[in-house]
């Protein structure tokens, strides 16, 4: 729990040290973050209100440099003062990477829950998805594994919705 | 047998060893500990003076007059609430499958843990990980564990002689352990079965029984130095329940216990309404709030009746039961247990009497929740009240609690 302010007699409070948060890339890389923009993320969050964000916190499966450019996403979206046209501007910018990059942003916004990074992510790839064949798919994703007849049967018959 | 026992409880505990209720104490009660609220007297007897750790604990199970609680960091440990709350510590949470390592504090000399990294699998393919507070893992780790045996009943260290088994994680997989890692060392281990997620497990003199969600029975033999399995019975869910559940799906949830019933097998399925009004009917969530109310209606969930059947070994099918003759049930949150009336007058013979067990982490809500409890009668289908309960939430929710028959050393 953070403290209350203490009662000072001066005119104005004194200005309170941003409270930072060090998250730790799988390639060892460390990077701070201000708790308003961790709060972007329900894990971190969580982890704030459970007062277990004092020491550093390990992020698996990300490198550094997916890590840096999340962090500056959501120090993006904690600024005030940031009209939503600019924002939509600077986020549409943010996505035009490759799809490895892409799909890098998905889960590290899956295992920080970071909603908005979740959904832009992924409405980001459905719209690279939306009108494609799967052929075209596999071409635009470099999806080389294969599925037997059988496989593509039963995945087929699970989601039948997707084909009405 | 009872009067040597009693030398070393409250001379005010009840000579009995029926079954009790366990309650929260009085909001104005100092101290730590519970109430345990007697059928048979109508009174409730306050014990105080456990641990400190238990005002703070998660309890996840009652078995052999024991509560296994998971206490602020996750970590699993047995409390005798009868015999003035000893405790014995388990195995460590990191030592679960899915818990793939503790965050430990770098400031704490004790080393304890502050965070967990906990693997979920979704959909049977889908494996995640997630990073929860160790007090937020307390809700996702084990929804349920049961006793073999209490662990006064030890003999001096010939092997293990009490086992606790908890259905864990995401998936509704066993793990057990012994009473030799009671006091905080060795692991949990997965017991592999094949019937994943489980719903419902229970002991009958040693003999485990565990039910799958898809309503097989795995039978193991704990009676010895490894339990082994000892059959599987292919006993499909019952298609009545499952029609009416999946009828029902936007109104009703479902639970399923499996309890020993005067040397049959039960399984009996619990239907709780997500919303039920003031009559006693289920209602959907978008009924709640009509145009002319400000307020939703305030319709908390509530158990609405059982099916019960009984396990037809040879045919290996769950037959339905219109009546459990003078046995009285106990589900919920603790080790499902039955007894006959004859020997217990006080409960009503044909009946199940359940507790609230709806604890799911999605269906949180901090304003109420642990009082679905009441007894069902098989003969008039209906619930009825067991005790009177508040609107605020009931902290920790209430249990049955077995006393054992105490041994005479």
């Amino acid at each position: 729990m953070s403290s209350p302010p203490s009662a000072s007699a001066s005119s104005s409070p004194p200005p309170c040290p941003k409270k930072m948060i060090t998250l730790r890339s799988s390639d060892g890389a460390t990077f701070e973050i201000e708790e308003t923009a961790a709060l972007q993320s329900k894990t971190l969050e969580n982890m704030i209100h459970e007062n277990c964000a004092s020491t550093l916190i390990p992020v698996p499966n990300i490198t550094g440099e997916v890590l840096a450019r999340v962090v500056e996403f959501c120090s993006k979206h904690a600024e005030a003062g940031v009209d939503d046209e600019s924002l939509g501007a600077w986020d549409e910018e943010f996505v035009a990477v490759d799809h490895t990059t892409l799909f890098d942003y998905i889960r590290a916004a899956n295992f920080l829950e970071i909603p908005t990074l979740l959904d832009l992510g992924c409405q980001t790839v459905a719209d690279m998805i939306k009108g494609k064949t799967p052929d075209e798919i596999k071409k635009t994703f470099k999806i080389t594994t294969a599925c037997t007849p059988e496989e593509e049967e039963e995945v087929r018959g699970e989601n039948q919705w997707a084909f009405e | 047998m009872a009067i040597n026992a009693c030398d070393s409880l409250s001379p005010s505990l009840p000579l009995s060893l029926s079954p009790l209720l366990m309650l929260p104490l009085d909001k104005d009660e100092v101290g730590h500990g519970c109430r345990l609220f007697s059928l048979k007297d109508k009174t409730a007897l306050a014990l105080r003076g456990f641990p400190e750790t238990f005002s703070d604990s998660r309890c996840v199970g009652s078995s052999d007059g024991w509560l296994v609680l998971l206490d602020k960091d996750s970590e699993p440990y047995l409390l005798d609430p009868i015999r003035g709350g000893r405790v014995l510590r388990l195995p460590p949470v990191e030592t679960f499958p899915c818990v793939l390592q503790v965050l430990r504090r770098d400031d704490d000399d004790d080393g304890r843990g502050s965070a967990a990294f906990y693997e979920a699998v979704h959909l049977k393919r889908l494996r995640t990980t997630a990073l929860l507070p160790l007090r937020t893992l307390r809700e996702y780790i084990i929804s349920k564990a049961v006793l073999s045996a209490s662990p006064y009943d030890q003999d001096d260290d010939e092997g293990n002689s009490c086992w606790v088994v908890a259905i864990f994680g995401s998936e509704s997989k066993l793990a057990i352990c012994g009473s030799k890692d009671f006091g905080g060392g060795g692991a949990w281990t997965e017991l592999t079965g094949k019937h994943a997620p489980y719903s419902d497990v229970m002991f009958y003199y040693g003999t485990f029984f565990a039910l799958g969600n898809d309503g097989f029975v795995e039978v193991w033999d704990f009676n010895r130095d490894h339990p082994i399995k000892l059959m599987e019975i292919k006993s499909s869910f019952p298609q009545k329940s499952a029609e009416a559940a999946r009828v029902l799906r936007n109104l009703c949830f479902t639970n399923t216990y499996i309890v020993e019933a005067a040397g049959e097998i039960l399984l009996l399925v619990r239907f709780a309404g997500y919303f039920v009004n003031e009559h006693g009917v289920p209602v959907e969530e978008d009924d709640l709030l009509t145009d002319e109310d400000i307020r939703p209606l305030v319709c908390p969930y509530r158990t609405l009746y059982f099916h019960v059947y009984m396990l037809d070994m040879n045919s290996e099918e769950w037959v339905g039961l219109d009546s459990i003759g003078e046995r009285a049930v106990f589900v919920g949150g603790s080790h499902s247990r039955s007894v006959s009336v004859r020997d217990f007058p006080e409960f009503e013979g044909n009946s199940v009497y359940f507790t609230d067990d709806n604890w799911d982490p999605a269906e949180h809500d901090d304003l109420y929740g642990g009082h679905d409890m009441g007894v069902y009668s098989l003969q008039s289908g209906k619930v009825k009240e067991i005790c009177e309960v508040g609107s605020d939430k009931i902290e920790p929710p209430p249990f049955w609690v077995f006393p054992s028959d105490y041994p005479s050393k």
